[in-house]
């Protein structure tokens, strides 16, 4: 099983968040939705292996669902050395901050002691590829060792 | 058992009406659900309100394509509501009417103004460079838009004002990758913008606009800063920051292609009358005992927005009531909010809107589409319509752009559905307003 978590503000990472769950589903594997702001991090750990998703919002900031994940994470600060995950970042190259958000989250991931695997997937919607190809595209890269990962 | 789900229509296809179908089409995934647009073409101000050089924004269009081509929501293009269909017939044939209409006019300004004097709305300049069918500015006799002139002054401290000031100051090979109206762009550039000063009410630290939107201005090769009434802000407040580098207002050097753009911060505009060819705005400023005169050739305003009663068209929006309404997006909030903040505030009103129809509070059992079906006939075009204009307007793009808008009804009718609408498209106009 693999979640995956998104935390989004205009709906851009949920989109994202979905075709990726789909496309593991289609892959003969399990995924599970979990918006940010549902997620307890106290059970992160358990989770075993997680795509993790975020926009950058304004000038760098996290979204508005991010923000309280984040927030816990770094409140709580559970041990998360049990915990592998993958990265995936939207961002507008339009505004200097591209893609910081999931930066922010993926560096505290790891701080916390959850180790990421393969490279941070990213999108700028500035460049005018659709979101939901380069998504695919990315996790179509790592799923083979997600996949390993997960068995 | 299946649950009895509602039919619902939404009014206005724009980000709130469109985020509304998403969080209703969540809860209810086999409810009838119809959004209702006025032109041919979706997205209201994604399309014609973000500016054409912020395609990352207008990109949120990706998740409500996929409503139209996924998810069973239905489109009706080319319906005004109270013109085409009226209001009472479609409140009365669904269980639910979201009304997302949002705001149709710049609401200008509160000072006296003479009205020979050239003063625009920065909604309408945005409008018409996002090659919107309706232009609402002056024209010359041969049919172009007015320039603006060589020193324009712009009211108003919040994104929309940047948006204005990025545009009318960024060189042409800069809109790499947008979809901007370069003929109606260059038409209102044919004289080379000189200058533009802002004026804004507030001090800096209260200002509306985003500190990005202030920066992409700051990083422009094209402009050189000046700033006038800076009081000094708190401490960390980065576009004190930014902006307290160029205090006095900038420089008017001869030889300097570049456009000045001074801010002027506790800036208040006063009245403005006509002197020769150009217009006088009177300003009262925090930094000094008298008012202060700025002489230049055309004023915008971005000082918000309204509805500007439009009885011919579509009759009064105020008047649609009744206990199946809701409103969302700018018609509610007074033209206020950013795309995710009108998100968030559509993902409110569908959660009441679900409470009330869950707690038995709303009339149900309407017909829905089937029963207006026939009215709307000879008008609607339909999403298969609008991905015909879609795919005409990204094949025609110019070099350098994303797409090259239509910018009249008749001609996206007839590319729309050529079999349906073909002979509209040879005795139409394009429909100005002034």
């Amino acid at each position: 099983m693999i979640k995956v978590l998104f935390g989004t503000e205009s709906g851009n990472s949920e989109m994202a968040a979905e075709d990726i769950a789909q496309y593991i589903r289609d892959s003969g594997e399990s995924a599970q939705l979990v918006p940010m702001e549902d997620c307890d991090v106290s059970e992160l750990a358990g989770a075993g292996l997680a795509i993790v998703i975020t926009s950058t919002y304004g000038e760098g900031e996290l979204p508005e669902t991010t923000q309280p994940f984040y927030d816990s994470l770094a409140e709580i600060r559970p041990d998360l050395s049990a915990l592998k995950f993958a990265a995936f970042g939207l961002g507008d190259s339009t505004y200097e901050t591209y893609g910081n958000g999931i930066d922010v989250v993926s560096a505290l991931l790891r701080e916390l002691g959850a180790q990421q695997v393969g490279d941070t997937g990213r999108h700028d919607a500035a460049k005018g590829l659709a979101l939901s190809q380069v998504a695919v595209d990315w996790v179509r890269k790592y799923l083979p060792e997600l996949g390993r990962l997960a068995a | 058992m299946v649950e009895f789900q509602p039919s619902i229509a939404i009014i206005g296809s724009g980000p709130a009406g469109c985020y509304t179908a998403q969080f209703l089409r969540k809860e209810w995934p086999h409810a009838e659900i119809c959004v209702f647009e006025a032109l041919p073409v979706p997205y209201g101000l994604l399309r014609y309100g973000v500016a054409a050089d912020h395609q990352g924004t207008k990109a949120v269009a990706a998740q409500f394509d996929r409503l139209f081509e996924r998810e069973n929501v239905r489109f009706a293009g080319n319906v005004a509501v109270g013109k085409n269909l009226a209001f009472e017939e479609l409140a009365s044939n669904f269980d639910i009417v979201v009304l997302a209409t949002g705001l149709n006019s710049d609401r200008g300004l509160t000072a006296e103004v003479d009205p020979s004097s050239r003063v625009l709305g920065a909604g309408s300049l945005l409008k018409a460079l996002n090659g919107h069918p309706e232009v609402d500015l002056p024209l010359l006799p041969n049919g172009a838009l007015t320039p603006l002139g060589e020193r324009l002054a712009v009211v108003g401290n919040g994104n929309v004002a940047m948006d204005t000031i990025r545009i009318l100051s960024k060189p042409l090979h800069n809109f790499q990758g947008s979809d901007v109206d370069d003929k109606r762009l260059s038409e209102l550039r044919a004289e080379r913008v000189r200058s533009i000063d802002v004026f804004g009410r507030s001090p800096i630290s209260n200002a509306k606009f985003d500190l990005s939107m202030l920066k992409e201005i700051l990083h422009l090769p094209s402009v050189t800063i000046g700033v006038t009434g800076l009081t000094e802000a708190l401490e960390g407040c980065q576009r004190y920051q930014l902006l307290s580098q160029h205090e006095s207002p900038a420089s008017d050097g001869v030889s300097d292609s570049r456009v000045r753009v001074t801010f002027h911060f506790e800036a208040d505009p006063l009245c403005v009358s006509k002197r020769g060819d150009r217009s006088l705005l009177t300003v009262r400023r925090s930094t000094q005992d008298l008012p202060s005169e700025f002489e230049v050739d055309t004023i915008i305003t971005a000082t918000g927005f309204e509805n500007k009663h439009c009885e011919a068209a579509t009759g009064n929006v105020e008047d649609w009531v009744g206990k199946n309404v809701f409103r969302t997006g700018w018609l509610s909030r007074n033209g206020k909010g950013t795309v995710a903040e009108n998100r968030r505030e559509a993902k409110a009103v569908s959660q009441a809107i679900i409470t009330q129809f869950k707690a038995g509070d709303l009339p149900v059992c309407a017909k829905g589409f089937a029963a207006i079906e026939k009215t709307i006939e000879p008008y609607v075009v339909d999403f298969r319509g609008w991905k015909n204009i879609d795919s005409h307007e990204l094949a025609t793009a110019n070099p350098d752009r994303c797409r090259r808008k239509i910018t009249d009804v008749p001609k996206m009718l007839s590319i729309a559905a050529p079999s349906k609408f073909g002979q509209q498209a040879k005795s139409g106009n394009m429909i100005r307003m002034v």
